[in-house]
């Protein structure tokens, strides 16, 4: 578990690593911020998802938006 | 950035493999659980469907020329609304659907082909994949999707050949059982697979900047092609599989290539077979993670989409491991959630996009007179 999470902000930090220097020197700042932000998210994301922490899948709240939807297609299509 | 180009013929292969997609692994069990011995009917009704449904797609997008679909909700329905739905429409792309597919190929790959690797290995070697081609451009995916056509239609034409031997005509009498609530029913599942997901194109149209007659006609037979390869599976797994087995397997296209034997020599080929799901899966995810960025940096006002694809790609990589709990929801998912869905996202928006903009239309030309 330990070595999952490690091995995924070794990855982020990889990608960081990868991507700003080139961004920094073109001074694309917005791009940048941007950059670090969904970065961020998403090796936070990824770390907490190994650390077996169960996150709940988007499609359930979508199942529950959908519900009288796809409940009344149901009804006229069975 | 703004130059890219591509030709109104590769338009028609990447439609084509778009079309073909997941629906060549996912479709034939679906139907043959519906509507029996019948599975072929809502496929030729969901070709027809398609095709109408690109013709709409096709003229909405010749309404405004040279605007992607992003373009078109924010010019027709305002900085605010126009952009809270399409960033619906992004999130949809990058958190539905690219997750979906992503995670059919790895279930594809832990059930059927290499059982004791773990699913993240596929994930991750296929994202990989795909954000590097993204990350090239829609001109190299479009130049390779080129490459593959010719290949992809190689090994169907082979693959047919080789399991035609085994066919047996009877497995699809009696004809014409199904009701039509089923067919109906069974046609919308096809459709919400085929169909309504090509709404993405709107984002990849205007970078075909060929004349408008002949982009229309090769963008309508790449659908159609893709509708004639999907009936042709779906006839032969009825055929050589019987109803039974086809709508049990999870992958009756899979055991359908194992099934293939000649001369008992040439056997156990069905991991050549899969190379065709392999690609046409590529480039269904590619498109919507493509269309996807694509948008999501149009919607921020980056001029390079290429910045975003790393971290969008760690973040389907998570959904992808997290979008269906188990099998069963995800056919649950697929049966009852999906089709509404995505006919909110490629039906109810085009239509109502439409309606605005004939009014808007009307109303600017009343003003001038």
């Amino acid at each position: 578990m330990g070595l999952a999470v490690f091995s995924v902000v070794v990855v982020g930090l990889l990608f960081a690593w990868m991507e700003i220097p080139a961004l920094r020197r073109q001074k694309r700042n917005k791009e940048l911020v941007l950059y670090l932000v969904l970065l961020s998210v998403a090796t936070a994301l990824n770390a907490i998802k190994a650390f077996d922490i169960e996150l709940p899948s988007p499609l359930l709240w979508i199942t529950a938006l959908y519900k009288p939807v796809s409940d009344l297609l149901k009804g006229w299509l069975t | 950035m703004k130059n890219e180009q591509i030709g109104s013929y590769q338009l028609m292969v990447l439609v084509f493999l778009f079309t073909v997609g997941s629906s060549i692994l996912v479709v034939p069990g679906g139907l043959a659980s519906n509507v029996q011995q019948d599975a072929w009917l809502p496929v030729v009704l969901g070709i027809g469907l398609t095709l109408s449904l690109s013709w709409f797609y096709l003229w909405l997008s010749s309404l405004f020329p040279d605007q992607n679909l992003i373009d078109i909700t924010r010019s027709v329905l305002g900085k605010w609304v126009g952009g809270l739905i399409s960033l619906l429409f992004l999130l949809f792309l990058l958190l539905v659907c690219a997750p979906t597919v992503l995670y059919y190929l790895g279930d594809f790959m832990t059930t059927q082909i290499m059982p004791e690797t773990p699913i993240q290995v596929f994930h991750i070697m296929y994202l990989a994949l795909l954000v590097f081609g993204v990350r090239l451009g829609l001109e190299t995916l479009a130049r390779s999707a080129e490459l593959l056509f010719p290949l992809y239609c190689l090994l169907f034409i082979a693959f047919v050949l080789f399991v035609a031997p085994q066919a047996e005509g009877e497995r699809l009498q009696p004809m014409f059982e199904a009701g039509v609530r089923p067919i109906l029913s069974s046609t919308l599942h096809y459709i919400s697979f085929s169909g309504l997901p090509l709404i993405l194109f709107l984002m990849v149209i205007p970078a075909c900047k060929e004349q408008k007659k002949r982009l229309r006609t090769r963008f309508l037979l790449g659908n159609l092609i893709g509708g004639l390869f999907l009936l042709t599976t779906v006839v032969l797994c009825l055929l050589v599989l019987g109803v039974d087995a086809t709508s049990r397997s999870m992958y009756p296209n899979y055991a359908l290539a194992r099934k293939i034997n000649i001369f008992n020599f040439i056997n156990r080929i069905e991991v050549i077979m899969a190379l065709m799901w392999f690609v046409s899966l590529f480039y269904k995810l590619t498109f919507y993670f493509y269309a996807g960025v694509r948008g999501l940096a149009q919607m921020l006002g980056i001029e390079d989409y290429r910045v975003l694809t790393v971290p969008v790609g760690m973040i389907v990589y998570l959904l992808s491991l997290l979008v269906y709990p188990n099998p069963i929801f995800a056919l649950r998912w697929d049966a009852t959630t999906w089709p509404p869905l995505v006919l909110t996202f490629g039906l109810a928006i085009p239509l109502l996009l439409t309606c605005v903009a004939l009014l808007k239309r009307k109303v600017g030309n009343r003003q001038r007179v």
